[in-house]
């Protein structure tokens, strides 16, 4: 080449259009959520799991049923199983059916279509003789039957059994043998006879983790892609560096997992009085789970080795959130569990409207594991692109 | 200022305990092919890879456009275009799309994506998603990705590998007319054929060492050895003589064997680079 | 067809086999499936109420209450911390008994006893503990109520939750091993594209398809039936048992090679094994809600192959019960035959990326 040509090659310095960063990560981004459009597995996986946990969350009960619904035969009777068990008018746990007919309350019982119209159908029914209450006060033996449903549970066929004792000793004049009035029950913690938490909205934290479970695995899939098909080599070999590279899949992996997750929980009536503290817990699961997306893309050799990955880490995290159908606090293993936090500020904001005063500190705890997750998926991802 | 578009001053690179590349140095001129001729495993690859800055060398210098590639890497990697052997394109994108993404990451707002892909034969499949394309079209989409911003050196990692006769001489039309536009090109290969059409020098590398570096001419003339191939009528049909023009008797064996009136063809046979490869390394291109 | 070409196929997958993510998947989801039913939503659904005792005197009351199977009751070392249990609902409610509970109750004395509630607890539990409370009382008293109480079921004693998810369970075991693992296997020969080595060998296709049916059917078999261990419905003809087991297994793996030859690559696999598996599951939702219309159910053709091994394998049916289900699964399998054959010779690997 002329030396005049040689000149003009080395004197032309940096490119004109030199890129930016953001450019470059913008570049990135919108390159995923092209191929992420076009993935079928993931357009087909992604619609179907929102749309089944939409349509699970509103076939489920919107109300604990917590009342014991009994038949008692004869009528008369009612009253007196009612003392007998401790309950009044206002209780709602506790709903008598009188029955006129022995038969009809026993085919109540065995068969919802066999209830007659206008009554509620009894779980248990009580058939106690006529002459109960005189025989009890005479101090002669009577025999009573309960009529039990299919599944009933034993302590509730245990209670109706003694529920007819009792009456047959209040009727025998025999008083309860401890000092025991209404004070001596004492509530702890809120109230909720008549309004418990339907287990539909204990379980939204659970399929909220599901949908942004099947986004981890999603960014896992397409991060695992581009370095199985070597296409991070190419975005190397250009301005792109792989901080760049990172950010990008960072980005698309918390952008997907929200706005599924957000889809979701605005289907399902989550965002109440506790609204901030929801979307803060769900932009740090999104990011947790792109994390556990990077991590696990950079794990796996092939995309079942990715979902093999993908799987172990996710039902691990999950446990908390199924540990949420359970009543009662967590096990002290549990509560170590990343995502733990996470879960106790969506429960708490979405089911109890608390906010962030009451969930300040469940809400640090998962962001100090968002950091550390995050930075884990950051490190293997960037190893394994300077790798490929 | 730096004369040298590509330079690499004996560059040493392990993989673990597996050492690579053995002290390597060239250098490449703008508007000047540079082949890298050696087999699989012999250190090609992975010098590209020390030139696109995704290794570093544990001992060493290398240089592009007089800069380090490392500590200056958004200075040279703008003007550098890298096909790789890896055909590693999206395939759930068209072609024009590949191209259209890999000029943003290069900071090019418009680029001529029809011009690219018609220069590599690929204007009617521009929005057919790469998973449709044969391995030829995805080898030229490669070369027109590496073109999508004008860059001034190409690092070419087997620009031909596995296509036919008729996508080679596209791959190579497209390089030649780079280098008359004045890019310095590195291209490795173990196509003898391909080393010796377009480079104006040739680089032998083995197991990370290179053994000759110079014009394919003189690398025949130093190594390779003249003869004469004879083809002569016998009593059981056809048989072909070798006469070596460097040994004494070659100009009376070649009168001899005239005078027979046997002869059917006569021609010279010069040494290929393969046979000057093999003379110098002990093994093949394969 | 060479049964030795075709074993040749079945060992070298059997050996690369624990290398596999989905042969890990197919033995171990059924396991923690198993273990998630028994062990966990048994007692989400049908759980007891818990109940807590702060008894320093060691009363009979509490003696009695630990051994009541129909309370969930633990002792509690103080009142503070049975009240803090309560308020986090790690307990429904809590009784709280004076020392020297049992010589006062027997002395009429009617010694005092406080009954802390859950305020999460449901109003049923509450009256449950209450009265169950009462009951123990008047025991421990001595005075209860001279009443025989017949307790009777009008419509059958129900079956439990856990039982009814078994049959669930044993179509996963058979489905994750017959279906997941034959599927895959095949997929994957043709995504890596050695389905063009092996048949450029003498092997033919319907060996391969043999050989990969074998793999998954055999995982199918024994996984279904370790399951069944596990859950306790090993009962039943032993015979009549494994015929359906095996003719479980011969469909699982049937419907996998189906799969296999209809997705060309993993990816594709995964999306209709995810979005198909309603069809095949199905079958299973009867035994959890008995009360839909069993007709409904003979559509799919997994029926043919669960409800025999449910009605041997829990309610004790015999083969004579059961015979014409299991030939209807028989006949579904040799109608495959054709279609897999004829399916199989179109199959291509997929353009390489």
């Amino acid at each position: 080449m002329s030396t005049r040509r040689t000149r003009e090659f080395f004197a032309r310095g940096a490119p004109t259009h030199a890129p930016t960063r953001t450019g470059i990560v913008a570049a990135i981004v919108r390159k995923d959520l092209t191929t992420f459009g076009r993935d079928r597995l993931w357009m087909i996986l992604t619609p179907l799991a929102l749309f089944m946990f939409i349509g699970i969350y509103w076939l489920m009960p919107p109300r604990v049923d917590e009342t014991l619904v009994v038949g008692v035969h004869p009528p008369a009777m009612a009253a007196a199983l009612k003392i007998a068990m401790g309950v009044d008018e206002s209780d709602p746990a506790l709903t008598v059916v009188p029955f006129e007919d022995v038969e009809a309350m026993a085919a109540a019982v065995a068969d919802a279509d066999a209830v007659p119209e206008g009554l509620e159908r009894p779980l248990v029914g009580i058939s106690l003789p006529l002459d109960l209450l005189l025989r009890a006060r005479l101090g002669q033996s009577a025999t009573a039957t309960v009529y039990v449903g299919a599944n009933v549970p034993d302590e509730v066929r245990s209670a109706m059994a003694t529920a007819v004792r009792e009456v047959a000793a209040t009727a025998a004049g025999a008083p309860l043998p401890v000092a025991w009035t209404a004070d001596d029950v004492i509530v702890l913690g809120t109230d909720r006879a008549g309004e418990q938490i339907a287990a539909r909205e204990r379980m939204r934290p659970l399929m909220a983790f599901m949908v942004l479970v099947t986004e981890s695995l999603a960014l896992a899939s397409l991060v695992s892609v581009e370095v199985t098909q070597r296409t991070a080599s190419a975005l190397l070999a250009s301005p792109a560096r792989t901080v760049d590279v990172l950010l990008a899949k960072g980005l698309v992996g918390t952008l997907l997992a929200f706005s599924q997750a957000l889809i979701l929980l605005l289907a399902t009536r989550a965002f109440g009085p506790g609204w901030p503290v929801l979307l803060v817990a769900v932009v740090l699961g999104a990011m947790m789970m792109a994390g556990i997306g990077m991590l696990t893309g950079a794990a796996g050799h092939d995309f079942i080795g990715t979902l093999f990955y993908g799987m172990g880490f996710l039902l691990v995290l999950m446990v908390p959130a199924v540990g949420e159908l359970f009543p009662g606090s967590a096990a002290a293993w549990v509560q170590v569990i990343p995502s733990y936090g996470l879960v106790e500020a969506m429960v708490g904001s979405s089911v109890y409207g608390l906010g962030f005063a009451d969930l300040a500190i469940p809400l640090l705890t998962a962001a100090g594991w968002v950091v550390v997750v995050f930075m884990l998926g950051w490190w293997a991802l960037g190893r394994k692109l300077v790798q490929t | 200022m730096a004369a040298s578009a590509i330079s690499v001053e004996g560059a040493h690179f392990s993989y673990g305990e597996r050492e690579v590349l053995k002290g390597i140095s060239f250098e490449v001129a703008p508007g000047e092919v540079l082949g890298f001729l050696g087999p699989n495993g012999a250190g090609k690859s992975t010098t590209i890879r020390l030139l696109t800055g995704q290794l570093k060398p544990s001992a060493g210098d290398v240089r592009v456009l007089g800069r380090d590639v490392h500590r200056d890497r958004s200075q040279v990697m703008g003007r550098v275009g890298v096909s790789f052997e890896e055909k590693n394109l999206y395939p759930s994108m068209s072609g024009e799309e590949n191209l259209r993404f890999f000029a943003r990451l290069y900071g090019v707002p418009h680029p001529d994506v029809r011009g690219l892909l018609a220069q590599v034969g690929l204007e009617t499949r521009a929005r057919d998603m790469v998973a449709g394309y044969s391995k030829g079209m995805r080898q030229r989409l490669m070369i027109a990705r590496a073109l999508v911003h004008d860059p001034d050196i190409l690092l070419l990692d087997e620009p031909t590998d596995g296509l036919d006769p008729v996508s080679s001489e596209a791959v190579r039309d497209v390089i030649r007319s780079r280098v008359e536009a004045g890019n310095a090109v590195l291209l490795t290969t173990h196509d003898m054929h391909e080393a010796d059409e377009l480079s104006q020098r040739v680089a032998f590398i083995n197991e990370g060492e290179i053994y000759a570096l110079d014009t394919p001419e003189n690398l025949k003339l130093a190594h390779g050895r003249r003869s004469v191939k004879v083809r002569l009528r016998d009593a059981e049909g056809v048989r072909e003589e070798a006469v070596e023009l460097d040994g004494e008797s070659a100009g009376a064996r070649i009168a001899e064997l005239m005078a027979s009136g046997d002869v059917i063809t006569i021609h010279t046979a010069e040494a290929t680079l393969e046979e000057v490869f093999i003379g110098m390394t002990g093994r093949g291109l394969a | 067809m060479s049964l030795r070409r075709v074993l040749s196929i079945w060992r070298k997958d059997l050996a690369l086999g624990p290398r596999s993510p989905i042969l890990l998947f197919a033995v171990v989801m059924p396991l923690l499936i198993t273990f998630l039913v028994q062990g966990v939503f048994g007692s989400l659904f049908e759980r007891p109420p818990r109940v807590g005792i702060v008894d320093p005197g060691d009363s009979a009351v509490t003696a009695a209450a630990l051994d009541l199977e129909e309370l969930r009751t633990s002792r509690v070392a103080d009142v503070e911390t049975l009240q803090r249990m309560v308020t986090d609902h790690d307990l429904d409610a809590g009784l709280v008994l004076q020392a020297g509970f049992d010589a006062a109750l027997r002395a009429g004395e009617r010694p005092p006893l406080t009954l802390y509630v859950a305020g999460e607890s449901r109003a049923n539990d509450r009256v449950v503990v209450a009265i169950t409370t009462i009951d123990l009382l008047r025991s421990v008293e001595g005075r209860a109520a001279n009443v025989a109480v017949e307790v009777v079921a009008p419509g059958g004693e129900g079956v439990p939750l856990q039982e009814r998810l078994v049959p669930f369970i044993v179509l996963y075991a058979l489905f994750a091993a017959g279906v997941f693992v034959t599927s895959f296997s095949f997929t994957e020969e043709r995504e890596k594209r050695t389905i063009d080595a092996l048949l450029a060998s003498p092997l033919t296709m319907n060996e391969v398809l043999l050989a990969k049916g074998l793999f998954g059917g055999t995982l199918a078999a024994a996984m279904s039936l370790v399951t069944m261990a596990l859950n306790g419905a090993l009962v039943g003809q032993a015979v009549g048992l494994l015929l359906a087991l095996a003719i479980g297994a011969v469909m699982a793996a049937m419907i996998g090679l189906l799969y296999g030859i209809a997705a060309p690559d993993t990816k594709v696999l995964f999306a209709l094994i995810k979005t198909l598996s309603i069809l095949v599951f199905a079958p299973a939702l009867w035994y959890v809600f008995p009360e839909w219309p069993q007709w409904i159910a003979y559509v799919f053709p997994t029926y043919w192959l669960l409800n025999p091994i449910v009605e041997i394998g829990q309610q004790g049916a015999g083969l004579a019960d059961v015979w014409w289900q299991l030939a209807v699964g028989a006949a579904i399998c040799v109608a495959l035959v054709p279609l897999l054959s004829r399916l199989a010779q179109r199959v291509r690997a997929p353009v390489a990326a």
